[in-house]
């Protein structure tokens, strides 16, 4: 069993933002909300994108802990990590090319991360996925 | 014994200046400090179930250690050792 602890922070502005791609509006939000049937985490996104159009300066951390069994992770994932954080690629094919490696690898080893939680894809330009790692801290506990 | 996956078990932590809300995932748990009091519900509108812990580190603490000793998340068991109905 591995826990794998992920921590960014930002400000309420840019939490607003994440609501926004999220759910779209906060008419739609509420409308989800209603329909889930007490749903607690739309209930917390809906009651926070409130506050937060008020307190757009307001330092926000969030801390996302996830437990996995056999990840299929290696150091060498944990580079890919890196150059998605900071070299920002906008395709898997540009994350293939840093990291000097074969695209049909890169895909796979995308798909893992992503289903193990640490990254997001968005889709970009031209039917473009692009990996998304926006966290400041990753620890990985035993 | 069946073995337990302890895979899709989360725990999510949002700070600010207004407070701190845990939710707890798949079984959407919302633990939080904004009634001025710490505490459980497990729905919108649900009963609000004070916890005798304020502190969250503390509260984290034993949500991993609840997650990692039963591999899953055990509401009752879970509301027993934040109310302080149960010692290890």
């Amino acid at each position: 069993m591995i826990e794998i602890t992920l921590v960014k922070e930002f400000k309420g502005k840019d939490l607003v933002k994440i609501f926004e791609k999220k759910y779209g509006s906060m008419d739609s939000i509420k409308r989800v909300f209603e329909r889930g049937k007490g749903n607690v985490k739309l209930e917390l996104d809906l009651d926070d994108w409130k506050y937060f159009l008020k307190h757009t300066n307001e330092l926000v951390r969030e801390t996302k802990i996830i437990y996995t069994e056999n990840p299929e992770i290696t150091m060498k994932d944990i580079s890919l990590l890196s150059f998605i954080k900071n070299q920002k690629p906008q395709s898997i094919k540009e994350l293939a090319d840093l990291a000097k490696r074969d695209i049909s690898t890169i895909q796979r080893k995308v798909t893992i991360l992503k289903n193990e939680g640490l990254i997001e894809i968005k889709n970009g330009t031209k039917n473009r996925k692009v990996p998304i790692f926006n966290y400041d801290k990753m620890e990985i506990a035993i | 014994m069946r073995f337990k996956k302890i895979e899709g078990k989360k725990i999510h932590v949002r700070e600010s200046n207004k407070g701190w809300t845990i939710i707890i995932l798949p079984n959407y748990i919302k633990i939080d400090c904004y009634q001025g009091f710490t505490n459980i519900r497990f729905k919108s509108g649900g009963i609000s179930i004070p916890v005798i812990y304020d502190n969250l580190e503390m509260i984290i603490a034993i949500i991993k250690k609840h997650i990692i000793s039963y591999r899953t998340i055990n509401n009752l068991i879970l509301i027993k050792k934040l109310i302080g109905a149960l010692n290890d």
